[in-house]
């Protein structure tokens, strides 16, 4: 049985938008902050559960999570 | 008026925001169309996060309503997963949904779209699935509960127009009660005007516009003749005839010997 992982001051590994990284950030909000991400209009899933906004502080990343990041784009 | 979910619209044209020159000529045709609706999508942040903010300032600046897509979706699991993506990211409970079923001819998967459709529904989205021309299919997305159902035209990005015309008249017959939106694969204003002219509600295109010579000029001709082809359904064709039927009056024509026909 897998042990639940637990959040220490190690890097951990996410899948971030098809890749896997290696992260020392957190939380979601740290995790846009270390990827350098600028913008204001993001969405964001982990593990294909879409996380709001007003979550992104709470809500702590595991190791082998995955995580979406997606912006408006042009659409037909 | 247009009726999509409960709400009114004066313009019949929902334009696609991709495949423009750039995004200044997309704006200006956007404009020029009198579209109230555009089309998005959602994608990847892979590059720093600032094409999202420039491309979302543009549609916020157009004033128009969005409609997210689901383009690009093989799965009911990735459609389902994207269209939630889209609701927090648009903060619209309104989805194209697109679950496609072949790599070369885009075309819906109508099983998945069918199952997809149910579970957002149940979520609370107001969707406007993406279809074929196949009457059943189009019925049970009534029946579970869509007040749009778009059927294609052709191919996505194909410029065939409408391929299957008694196809999609038999849907139009058979379901009174529903908006129709013919999407995908038209390609010049008379596809449009024609699709209107069916019965049809509304139309909904991009390549037609974005890939054409001149797009903000082919975005006022797409206006022009979605205008004339809801007028004509409105005013009522005449029938179509077998054989000739003479609109000036035979009665006093010069010349005629003193015992011809005057039928």
């Amino acid at each position: 049985m897998q042990k639940e992982a637990v959040r220490t001051d190690a890097d951990i590994s996410l899948t971030i938008n098809g890749e896997r990284k290696t992260i020392r950030a957190r939380s979601l909000r740290e995790l846009l902050g270390e990827l350098e991400l600028e913008g204001s209009f993001f969405a964001i899933a982990v593990n294909r559960k879409v996380i709001a906004r007003e979550r992104w502080d709470e809500r702590l990343l595991r190791d082998g999570d995955g995580i979406e990041i997606v912006t408006p784009r042009q659409g037909g | 008026m247009l009726e999509l979910y409960g709400q009114k619209f004066s313009s019949r044209l929902l334009i696609g925001t991709a495949r423009y020159p750039s995004l200044p000529v997309m704006q200006e045709a956007v404009k020029v169309s009198g579209a109230e609706i555009v089309t998005v999508s959602v994608r990847r942040e892979n590059a720093g996060g600032k094409d999202g903010d420039t491309f979302w300032n543009i549609i916020r600046e157009l004033g128009v309503k969005v409609l997210p897509n689901t383009a690009g979706c093989y799965s009911v699991e990735d459609a389902v997963s994207t269209a939630e993506l889209a609701r927090e990211l648009f903060g619209t409970k309104w989805i194209k949904l697109e679950v496609i079923g072949d790599k070369a001819t885009l075309q819906p998967d109508v099983v998945g779209t069918l199952e997809a459709t149910k579970i957002l529904l149940a979520d609370g989205f107001e969707v406007f699935p993406y279809c074929t021309e196949d009457l059943t299919v189009a019925r049970r997305l009534a029946d579970a509960g869509c007040k749009v159902v778009m059927p294609w035209g052709s191919q996505i990005g194909s410029g065939k127009g409408i391929i299957h015309d008694e196809a999609l008249k038999r849907i139009r017959a058979e379901l009174p009660g529903v908006a129709l939106v013919i999407d995908a694969g038209l390609g010049a204003p008379s596809h449009a005007a024609k699709a209107l002219e069916m019965g049809y509600d509304a139309v909904l295109l991009n390549t037609a516009v974005a890939g054409s010579g001149d797009p903000v000029k082919m975005a006022k001709a797409f206006a022009q003749a979605i205008e004339a082809g809801r007028a004509a359904f409105e005013a009522g064709m005449m029938k179509p005839r077998e054989i000739a039927q003479a609109s000036t009056p035979v009665a006093g024509t010069p010349f005629a010997a003193a015992n011809a026909k005057t039928s």
